[in-house]
């Protein structure tokens, strides 16, 4: 089974309702999937990084990072990217709250610790071939849903206009 | 102007008339003076002007009444109340007053028809055939709704342009230019009625009326086709722009994988496959998403690289690429290209919607000059990350 397929199932498992895609509903119910808290914290990252998971080894609670430089479309992205992770139960570096707190109190001064803690994370190519694919299976799944919703309310971008048309039973 | 064409086209416009009875019946309910009702006495005074063009109904209405050429005069006010109608329609939309000029020119209109009809025309023979006046109260009556056509036409072109530059949604934007198409060759068909009659009243023989007639009649033909275009369903533009808007995906992602690939070569992707256009066709949303998401992690990178180096002064200290995936060293060719890149892609708010990025990229890409190295480039060797 190649990887597209092999997301595309792992999608259809999941068992979620795109038609109401907002990112809070969909990390509430990754979240009851998985039974563990998701938090999501931005941070300063270095060019070639945007976004790093890091599983809590005491409490159920998963940390996702994301470069908090981001615009708002390739946040979302990231967060998907690393959630997809999450869903694929990949492996990834677990740490203690007080290495945590370390690592973080010493990425604050600079940043490219939490690269050379993530390159230390089990790691492969596959994985990362798997949680991008999902990420954008995710969103072709959101677009479908979106450009069937533009396809049946979109009738002018100014909303008087789609009033009149509406008046004149254009629609 | 064949029969069957005008019996057509009269037959159409009474049909836009019928369909919209009942959306111009709501809306005289809700309020006395609605751009649904200005449009829907338009497509009624269209129907009575384009019925009276039929010979068979012209003189129908002149037995049936005993007054000669009262169907002439019928035809034309209503002519020019439709456009009166229309205009006034059109400045409802965009929320502006009604000139007084405005009105005053209809009075003006149709107070001298009814003069040059009551002194002049219904002492004439009966005439259907308005292709060339005999008389000079023939060429007034008709140079006076010529002109008033012509000229009162500009307001709807002008509304119907501004509402189409401004119109974000394609389906909506194509109803406009049809609406733009319709008044232009209306108003067209004035101007060529105004020196059609001119011309011909000086000489009937004149040679013009063998170019001008046909043309005008291609013109009456076409925007009594349009019109009725313009009031069809949402649901017939959205078929409409269906294929359009595929094309359009179609040349912006053959763009954005040219810039895709110009910076893929510096940075490379997350994942490094990248589905040719001819694979993308079935799923172009998803690809043109995909290809953007792994333009913005370009950026990123080569915006990190220019913060490390002072604005690509020297090359990156490690060799580029995201901490898992790496790219060979970069050449001056490399680096002159790199700093290009980096200049043009700051230029973008990211913070912008996402059909909006799309179309600024793809803009960006066009008018991205291709970068030709020097012939004899230095390679830089760099230290790669162990």
């Amino acid at each position: 089974m190649n990887i597209e397929a092999k997301m595309e199932a792992r999608l259809e498992e999941l068992d979620f309702d795109f038609n109401d895609f907002t990112m809070d509903r969909f990390v509430a119910h990754i979240q009851q999937i998985t039974e563990r808290e998701i938090l999501f914290v931005g941070w300063p990252m270095p060019p070639g990084l945007y976004g790093a998971w890091i599983s809590d080894a005491e409490e159920p609670r998963e940390f996702i990072f994301y470069d908090k430089t981001l615009p708002p479309l390739q946040k979302i992205h990231t967060q998907l990217h690393e959630l997809a992770h999450i869903i694929n139960e990949h492996p990834t570096r677990r740490l203690s709250r007080a290495e945590m707190g370390d690592i973080l109190r010493r990425a604050r001064q600079e940043p490219d610790i939490l690269q050379e803690v993530l390159l230390r994370a089990p790691d492969s190519a596959q994985c990362e071939d798997e949680a991008e694919t999902l990420a954008a299976l995710i969103q072709k799944q959101v677009i479908r849903h979106q450009r069937l919703q533009q396809l049946t309310v979109t009738v002018s971008s100014d909303a008087e206009i789609a009033g009149h048309f509406k008046a004149l039973g254009l629609i | 102007m064949a029969a069957w064409i005008e019996i057509s086209i009269a037959a159409l416009a009474w049909s836009i008339t019928a369909y919209k009875f009942r959306a111009a019946w709501q809306a005289r309910k809700r309020q006395a003076e609605s751009v649904t009702g200005y449009f829907w006495l338009f497509t009624l005074c269209v129907a009575i002007g384009m019925t009276f063009m039929i010979e068979g109904a012209y003189l129908a209405l002149d037995q049936v009444t005993g007054v000669t050429n009262l169907a002439w005069l019928t035809g034309y006010a209503a002519f020019s109340l439709a456009i009166y109608l229309i205009t006034s329609g059109c400045l409802l939309v965009l929320k502006q007053p009604r000139p007084r000029l405005m009105v005053y020119s209809l009075w003006v209109t149709l107070t001298v028809l009814a003069l040059v009809f009551i002194f002049g025309i219904v002492s004439l023979p009966e005439k259907p055939d308005h292709t060339i006046p005999e008389t000079f109260v023939e060429l007034v009556f008709m140079q006076t709704v010529y002109l008033y056509v012509s000229f009162l036409c500009m307001i709807p072109i002008v509304t119907f342009a501004r509402l189409y530059r401004r119109e974000r949604v394609l389906p909506a934007k194509l109803r406009w230019l049809v609406a733009l198409g319709t008044t232009v060759i209306a108003a067209a068909t004035g101007l060529l009625k105004v020196i059609l009659t001119v011309l011909t009243y000086q000489d009937s023989t004149t040679p013009a009326l063998s170019i001008l007639y046909p043309m005008i009649s291609v013109t009456i033909v076409t925007a009594s086709v349009m019109w009725p275009m313009s009031f069809l369903p949402n649901g017939a533009y959205l078929a409409l722009a269906r294929p359009i808007e595929y094309l359009d995906k179609v040349r912006v992602l053959r763009e954005l994988k040219i810039l895709q690939k110009r910076l893929n070569r510096l940075c490379p992707p997350v994942i490094g496959d990248s589905p040719s256009l001819w694979h993308s066709r079935d799923n172009l949303d998803f690809h043109l998403y995909r290809t953007l998401i792994s333009i913005l992690d370009a950026k990123k990178m080569l915006s990190g690289y220019a913060r490390m180096t002072e604005g690509l002064a020297v090359p990156p200290a490690s060799s580029p690429g995201s901490f898992r995936q790496k790219t060979a060293a970069w050449s001056q060719a490399d680096l002159e290209q790199a700093r290009l890149l980096h200049r043009a892609l700051q230029t973008v708010d990211d913070h912008s919607e996402y059909p909006e990025l799309v179309r600024t990229y793809w803009r960006l890409s066009r008018n991205l000059p291709l970068y030709t190295p020097p012939v004899q480039a230095e390679e830089i060797a760099w230290p790669h990350l162990t």
